[in-house]
């Protein structure tokens, strides 16, 4: 059965909103030490997760309007930029959000075993 | 005015007024730290070109404010016909428009002293093709923030695309 363009539509839809999801998690990962948004923008893509800034900046803004984040203004490079890191709040929704991750992962890679073996008989 | 002033103005007329001028500095900050990278790693500054092409890569302004706004509405049949970055006027328009034509109706239906059944027909007539017409026209221009604004007013030189 060849792939249609909808199809691809779907798929495209669909892996945008799994992972959606997943940059919180990502972002929040990563700003147990301050970043600023370019920085961090390049360390997640170092990490191979690209992120577009269009999505990752004003998503820095929420979060921090959330009170996960906090933000301070500092001179790096001659240039006054807007660093990001966790807040105490946001260190706990980590590690209460990476619990639920391992849970989803776990469960989610007992089913398509299960099926995996179905599959095969 | 730069190109980098230009296209932060763009962004910011699109935003809520108490949030306008943070964002503005903090989106300048980002750009300009990613125009600085760039201009380092060729080891001299950046031409119009190239600062348009950072500029081009970060999305359209209209689309950019709607993401710091947060918009997530959007107007689909079949197809996406009205996104996120022009729904909210869209639905704010839209209901005006409704309210002042079923206004207009009801007191024409009055005043030529209408027959129920035909002042029905004709304001639902009306109601319909001013939700034509108007999703027609941002339709139009939805499909019009797949090209980047001309950042570079009389200055580009002709026959650049």
């Amino acid at each position: 059965m060849s792939v249609t363009a909808d199809d691809n539509e779907v798929l495209r839809n669909l892996t945008l909103e799994l992972r959606r999801g997943t940059v919180v998690l990502a972002v929040l990962s990563q700003l147990e030490t301050a970043l600023h948004g370019y920085g961090l923008r390049k360390a997640l893509a170092d990490q191979g997760l690209v992120v577009e800034e269009n999505t990752l900046y004003p998503l820095l803004r929420r979060l921090e309007s959330q009170g996960l984040l906090v933000s301070q203004w500092r001179e790096e490079e001659k240039r006054n930029k807007r660093f990001y890191r966790l807040s105490p709040a946001g260190r706990s929704i980590l590690a209460r959000l990476l619990e639920e991750w391992d849970a989803i992962d776990t469960a989610l890679r007992r089913m398509v075993g299960l099926r995996g073996k179905r599959r095969a008989r | 005015m730069t190109l980098l002033e230009r296209y932060l103005d763009a962004v910011k007329k699109l935003l809520p007024r108490d949030e306008r001028d943070d964002i503005g500095r903090e989106l300048a900050a980002l750009l300009g730290a990613e125009m600085d990278e760039r201009a380092g790693e060729l080891g001299r500054p950046l031409d119009e070109d190239e600062q348009e092409g950072i500029l081009r890569r970060h999305g359209h302004p209209a689309l950019v404010a709607a993401q710091y706004r947060g918009e997530r509405g959007h107007f689909a049949f079949g197809r996406e016909w009205i996104g996120p970055a022009l729904f909210p006027l869209y639905r704010r328009i839209l209901a005006l428009n409704l309210c002042l034509t079923l206004a207009v109706c009801v007191v024409a239906a009055v005043v030529l002293k209408a027959p129920p059944g035909s002042a029905f027909a004709a304001t639902l007539r009306h109601l319909g093709l001013q939700f034509g017409l108007l999703t027609v026209i941002f339709s139009l221009a939805n499909a019009s923030l797949g090209r980047f604004p001309n950042l570079r007013g009389a200055r580009r030189p002709p026959g650049s695309s």
